[in-house]
Order: structure tokens, then C-alpha cells, then sequence
């Protein structure tokens, strides 16, 4: 079925309750459950998971920023000398190497991360400020 | 996609460079929990989902959508547009709950 609400902005407004999520109508004076019944009508926008890369499919993308998909690397790396730290435990003086370049790659990780994340995640380009309003109009 | 990317079969040979026995799978589970953690962290992906409205049920459910931040919730007007509604930012006040 269609919406049958001319401005649903001004009478519709949305919470969250745990892990669902309420749409009430203030009609009556006070909020409460809409009478709409409407196929697709609530339209959702959020910050979600991407998908993780098929199994059939070695050759795609990972859902990143393309900028960051090299420092994607590092982080293995780091893990994997982790994990090999962990397996060198009879012989510290490997095991010691191998955690070294395991917080090399994780240092060199975040650091990226922190540098390159925040420029990525924004399409407005120049310098950012604030235009105060004139004290003296005249 | 930008000069810069990386399939996840480059990545692979990356890492098997220096781990020739790094395992598919392995590597495959890293990779994806990381940018799963780190795009909800810095909200990286944006996503839209869309939920039939019922007459007189005033709670959905959400958890079909997995870990979810919601910045923004949208109405079918009459004219079939969708348009934006506005978030009730104190909805205690709301003591009958319509059964869900």
C-alpha cells in the first residue's frame, strides 16, 4: 500500500528503544503508533558493516577507502609476526624479533590509519573556519 | 576503483611474500574483521534499508541490519518521495507500548 500522509516530517518523528526502532505519530495530541500501512515505507539510513569479501571472488575489492586497502597489509603482517612470536616461544631471541616487527607493521597501521582516515572521510576540500558575524553592521 | 586499491588476491600475495604459508582463509578472516570493526568505529559505510510500516505497531525490529548506527530515518510521503522525520530525542514520556 501508499503512504497517505502529505508531510510526514510534521507528523511523524522516530526513536530508538534497544534494538528496534519506534515511529510515532503525534495526530491525536500525543505520541503514539501510526495508522499507516505502507510497503517500504520506513526508509532506514545508517553506518553499518560492509560485506565481506566472497569466497569464490579472491579478485574483488575490500569495501574500504582504496587509500587505505596497502595499510590493510600491515595489520596482517602484524598479526601474522604475532603469531609467530607466539609460536617461537622456545627460542625467545626469534620470539623478540618476530614481536618487534609485529609492533613495527601495528605502529606503522595506526599511524596511517590516524593520519590518512579523517582526510579520507571528508569530500570538502580547503581549509575549514568559521565566518563570525559582524559586530558593527554599519 | 583509484590506482591505489588492492584485490584481495594482491593483498594475499603481499602477505605471502614474506609468510608463504599464510592461509586463504586466515588471512581472508583478519582482513574482514578489521574492516568490519574499523568501518563501524569511524563510520565508514553508509547503508539504507527499507521496513514495510504496519498500522497501529509502533516498534521494528532492528537486528536484522547487524551492527547498526542510525543517523537518519526517512517516510514515504503521498507522492511516494521519501522524506526525512524528525528524531524525538526524549521518548520516555511514551507510557503505552503498542504490542510490537
Amino acid at each position: 500500500m501508499s503512504s497517505s500522509i502529505n508531510r510526514p516530517d510534521d507528523k511523524l518523528s522516530w526513536f530508538i528503544s534497544g534494538d528496534r526502532i519506534a515511529i510515532v505519530s503525534s495526530n491525536t495530541g500525543t505520541w503514539a503508533a501510526i495508522d499507516e500501512t505502507v510497503s517500504d515505507g520506513i526508509l532506514v539510513h545508517y553506518y553499518g558493516e560492509p560485506e565481506p569479501i566472497p569466497f569464490d571472488q579472491p579478485e574483488q575489492f575490500p569495501d574500504f577507502p582504496p587509500a587505505l586497502h596497502s595499510v590493510l597489509v600491515d595489520y596482517v603482517k602484524g598479526k601474522l609476526f604475532l603469531d609467530r612470536a607466539g609460536q617461537s616461544a622456545n627460542n625467545p631471541d626469534a620470539a623478540a624479533v618476530y614481536l618487534s616487527l609485529s609492533r613495527e607493521h601495528m605502529r606503522t597501521w595506526r599511524n596511517k590509519i590516524n593520519r590518512k582516515l579523517p582526510s579520507l572521510t571528508t569530500k570538502i576540500a580547503g581549509a575549514r573556519y568559521m565566518v563570525p558575524f559582524p559586530i558593527n553592521d554599519r | 576503483m583509484s590506482d591505489n586499491a588492492l584485490s584481495f588476491s594482491q593483498i594475499l600475495q603481499e602477505i605471502q611474500q614474506v609468510f608463504p604459508d599464510a592461509g586463504e582463509g586466515y588471512v581472508r578472516r583478519i582482513v574482514d574483521n578489521i574492516v568490519a570493526e574499523l568501518s563501524i568505529e569511524r563510520d565508514l559505510k553508509k547503508k539504507e534499508s527499507l521496513i514495510n510500516s504496519v498500522s497501529g505497531q509502533m516498534l521494528y525490529d532492528l537486528s536484522v541490519l547487524g551492527p547498526a548506527k542510525i543517523f537518519r530515518v526517512d517516510f514515504a510521503d503521498s507522492d511516494g518521495n521519501y522524506v526525512m522525520i524528525p528524531r524525538l530525542l526524549d521518548g520516555e514520556f511514551i507510557r503505552k507500548w503498542d504490542p510490537v
